[in-house]
């Protein structure tokens, strides 16, 4: 396990771009997505892709997300994830 | 000259209690890398049988219980550098030739420091309290480094006269040269200073070369070793830590774009630009790495810092994966000569970047930004690119 090294990067030079949003995402037994609140309540009408990274095993706070794709009641497309450590779901373009 | 010799044994260890007290009770070693070797650089006091410089696998067979620390060399240096401020209080002459051995120039500080124990104890007053010094007085580099190695823990021994008697029953080891001499004199079977001194010098440098003819003048008493006082210079440091440790050269890059651009927007005023620097990485396992950077003409801009820095760094490649990297500039310098741009567009941009520069003094902190590639392979999408304040 790599140490934390308790350095904080200096926040006025560098500014990491496309952050994860956190979402309120209603999930089904099954963990996919049903509504999506964006920030009216909307049903999702279909998933359309899904995929899974794993990475950073080695530091403190691995990374391990499952992507969705889906498409909104009103016709909007969306791309979440839900965070598999934190238990939490997140709203980011891929 | 009468110089003072501050020798703290075992300084990079003590550096490290410093941070984590918690070692002072395990027995340590502490390791460095030369090309593929691990090499013993210090270790706890107590332990027998080590050397510095001596392989690590030797000292771990002699003490295999011990925990290795990778050595943190810029960090044991701030330290000493911090001391050397310390010690420029008590003399003007100050020399640190290298980590834990210090030099102070005597002549002229009799009306301040009328004998040697005052002097003794105006220089323990600035010391650190986790070091335990050893000190010695005499009228050279290396007799004053010898009378410091065999006075007591926290002590003073001064040397007097001629030293040819007491050099004659001291092992070779204390000479200041390299551990593979050391190693030859051995299988010689030269051991004491004595036996050197009573060497023919044509064998002797014969085999040793310069080196031979150094020793053999230290063993007689000769020191003509020079005392070189450090002499003042501005040094700008920065560091950083990369978001996650990398082996890509691009990423490193980036950082190391970062970390200059702050330098020239304080020293670009003044029209300087950056004639030496120091390049250090840590890997994710805390081995360092470093290389220093002379360039001929002092460079005036990031880009120009940046793709020398490139070059040495595909030259030299990183021992493992860097977690963090920082820059210490040591030497700053005037440009023999600067044109400005002939072309209308470049000229313009200067002056765009000039605009961007004086909103930025103006509101206290960058106002525009522009977005750099990170690690575009990443899969993790918020990796991949960072925004970085544009004009810099």
């Amino acid at each position: 396990m790599v140490p934390d090294t308790g350095k904080t990067l200096r926040a006025d030079t560098y500014r990491t771009v496309n952050l994860p949003e956190p979402i309120e995402v209603e999930e089904a037994p099954s963990s996919l997505p049903l509504a999506v609140k964006a920030p009216l309540r909307q049903a999702v009408a279909d998933v359309e892709d899904r995929w899974r990274i794993d990475d950073e095993w080695w530091r403190r706070e691995p990374v391990s997300r499952l992507y969705y794709e889906v498409l909104l009641s009103s016709g909007l497309r969306l791309q979440l994830y839900k965070d598999l450590i934190k238990d939490c779901w997140y709203r980011q373009s891929y | 000259m009468k110089i003072l010799c501050v020798l703290l044994p075992h300084f990079t260890f003590r550096c490290e209690v410093l941070r984590n007290m918690g070692i002072d009770v395990r027995p340590t070693l502490i390791s460095y890398g030369a090309g593929s070797r691990k090499l013993l650089l210090d270790c706890s006091p107590g332990l027998d049988g080590l050397q510095t410089d001596m392989p690590l696998q030797q000292a771990l067979s002699r003490h295999s219980k011990a925990e290795i620390l990778q050595a943190d060399v810029p960090y044991y240096w701030s330290v000493f550098n911090h001391i050397l401020d310390g010690l420029e209080t008590r003399s003007p002459l100050v020399e640190g030739a290298e980590l834990g051995t210090a030099y102070l120039g005597l002549d002229g500080l009799q009306s301040i420091y009328p004998d040697d124990d005052s002097l003794v104890t105006a220089v323990k007053e600035v010391l650190p309290e986790t070091f335990i010094p050893q000190m010695g007085i005499a009228d050279g580099k290396f007799s004053s480094y010898l009378a410091a190695l065999y006075s007591p823990p926290d002590g003073c021994k001064s040397l007097n006269g001629d030293i040819k008697m007491l050099l004659e029953d001291l092992p070779c080891d204390v000479l200041p040269v390299s551990m593979k001499s050391k190693d030859r004199l051995r299988d010689f079977g030269i051991n004491t200073l004595g036996q050197l001194a009573a060497l023919p010098e044509g064998p002797l440098q014969s085999q040793f070369g310069p080196e031979g003819r150094k020793m053999q003048d230290l063993a007689r008493g000769n020191d003509d070793t020079p005392f070189y006082p450090r002499l003042w210079e501005e040094t700008i440091e920065n560091s950083s830590t990369l978001t996650s440790v990398t082996v890509s050269l691009e990423t490193m890059l980036v950082a190391v774009d970062e970390l200059i651009a702050p330098v020239f927007a304080r020293i670009g005023i003044k029209g300087l630009g950056i004639s030496s620097l120091t390049l250090w990485t840590r890997t994710w396992d805390s081995e360092h790495w470093g290389r220093s950077i002379q360039f001929k003409e002092p460079v005036m801009s990031t880009q120009a810092a940046v793709s020398r820095i490139r070059r040495i760094m595909e030259n030299f490649h990183q021992p493992g994966p860097v977690e963090e990297l920082g820059i210490r500039v040591n030497r700053l310098g005037y440009p023999r000569g600067r044109q400005k741009s002939l072309f209308r567009e470049v000229r313009g941009r200067d002056n765009l970047l000039e605009d961007i520069h004086q909103l930025e003094l103006r509101q206290g902190n960058p106002q525009v930004f522009k977005i750099k590639e990170v690690e575009p392979w990443s899969r993790i999408p918020e990796r991949r690119y960072a925004l970085t304040p544009t004009g810099r």
